[in-house]
C-alpha cells in the first residue's frame, strides 16, 4: 500500500471516529411533564413556586440510559479498533526505522 | 521526498491513534459513570426553597436487604426539564431535596438508575423484584436508622405518573422509590414506564 493510500485510510478512520462520536454525544433527557400544586398540568415541566401551598411537584425522573446500549457500544468499539491499528502501525514503523539504522 | 511522506504518514497515524484513544476513553467514562439530567442552577428565580430539614436528618445510606442494595444517598433537585434530578452516577440513589426528608411527615422520594449507557445494571435494576412487606432502611447523617416497609408497588406510563401522590407533602410518613422500567422509547430516550414503590415508616 502506498503512503497516499495509507494517509487516505487514516483520514477516513479519523472522520469515521469523530463522526460517530459526534452522533453519540447527546444523552437522554426527557420531559415527562409535571403537575403543579394548583392542579394544572404544565407540559414544559416548569415548576410553580408561587402555588398556594408553596410546594413544588416536579416531573418524574429519567433513570434509564441503557436503551441505546447497542449504538453506545459502537463508538468505543470502533475507536478501540482504530487506536489498536494505529498503535500497531506506529510500532511497526519504529521497529523498521531501528532496523534501518 | 520519500522521507517527507514517511513523516507525514507517521504524524497522521499518531493523530488518528491519539484521537481514537481519547474518544474511546471519553465514551466509556460517560457510558459507565456519567449520568444525565443535570440539575438546574440554584439561583434560578422559580426554584423552590429547600424544605425545612435539619441537616442531621439528611439521608446518608439506603438499604434494601432483600435486593442486596446498600447505596450512598445523593441530593437531587429539579433538572432543566422540570423533572426530579437523578444521581450523577449509576450506583448511588438520590433524595428529592425540595420535599420532605425520610422520617418527616409527607412523602420523601428517592430515585436511582435502572441501567447505564452500556446497558449494565444500575442500583435499581432489580427494584421490580421487591415485594410488599419488604424492609427498607435509611440511615441519616445524625446516625438515626429509619425503618420503612413496602405497602404498594405501581407501574405508570411515563407520561401519566401520579406525581401528586408520589411527591405528596402532607400524607403519612412515607418514602417513595422511583425508577424506570418497560420498553425503550427511542425518540424520548427513556423507558416507557415508571416503577413506583410506596413505603411507610414503621420504626426508628
Amino acid at each position: 500500500m502506498t503512503a497516499k493510500k495509507l494517509i487516505s485510510a487514516a483520514t477516513l478512520g479519523f472522520l469515521l471516529t469523530a463522526g460517530v462520536a459526534a452522533a453519540q454525544t447527546t444523552y437522554p433527557t426527557t420531559n415527562t411533564g409535571s403537575t403543579n400544586t394548583t392542579g394544572t398540568t404544565d407540559t414544559t415541566g416548569t415548576t410553580n413556586a408561587g402555588s398556594t401551598t408553596g410546594t413544588t411537584v416536579p416531573g418524574t425522573p429519567n433513570t434509564g440510559a441503557g436503551g441505546d446500549a447497542g449504538s453506545d457500544v459502537l463508538v468505543p468499539g470502533t475507536s478501540s479498533v482504530i487506536a489498536l491499528a494505529g498503535a500497531a502501525y506506529l510500532a511497526y514503523l519504529t521497529r523498521r526505522q531501528r532496523m534501518t539504522l | 521526498m520519500e522521507h517527507t511522506k514517511k513523516i507525514t504518514l507517521t504524524i497522521m497515524t499518531s493523530i488518528v491513534t491519539v484521537t481514537a484513544v481519547v474518544v474511546f476513553g471519553w465514551t466509556i467514562v460517560h457510558a459507565l459513570w456519567y449520568a444525565p439530567d443535570a440539575e438546574v442552577s440554584y439561583s434560578r428565580p422559580h426554584m423552590p426553597a429547600m424544605a425545612a430539614v435539619d441537616p442531621g436528618d439528611y439521608p446518608e445510606r439506603f438499604e434494601i436487604p432483600a435486593l442486596n442494595i446498600d447505596a450512598a444517598v445523593q441530593q437531587a433537585g429539579i433538572n432543566g426539564k422540570g423533572n426530579m434530578g437523578v444521581p450523577d452516577n449509576f450506583t448511588d440513589v438520590a433524595w428529592y431535596k425540595y420535599g420532605p426528608a425520610p422520617g418527616q411527615t409527607g412523602s420523601a422520594v428517592i430515585d436511582g438508575h435502572v441501567d447505564n449507557g452500556l446497558g449494565l445494571d444500575g442500583v435499581f435494576k432489580h427494584l421490580s423484584d421487591i415485594q410488599i412487606g419488604d424492609d427498607i432502611f435509611v440511615d441519616t447523617k445524625s446516625g438515626k436508622r429509619l425503618h420503612f416497609v413496602v405497602r404498594e408497588i405501581d407501574s405508570y406510563p411515563y407520561k401519566d405518573v401520579a406525581v401528586d401522590r408520589l411527591f405528596n407533602p402532607s400524607d403519612a410518613v412515607r418514602l417513595n422509590l422511583v425508577t424506570c422500567e418497560g420498553v425503550w422509547v427511542k425518540g424520548d430516550k427513556t423507558y416507557d414506564h415508571r416503577l413506583v414503590v410506596y413505603t411507610e415508616l414503621v420504626g426508628n
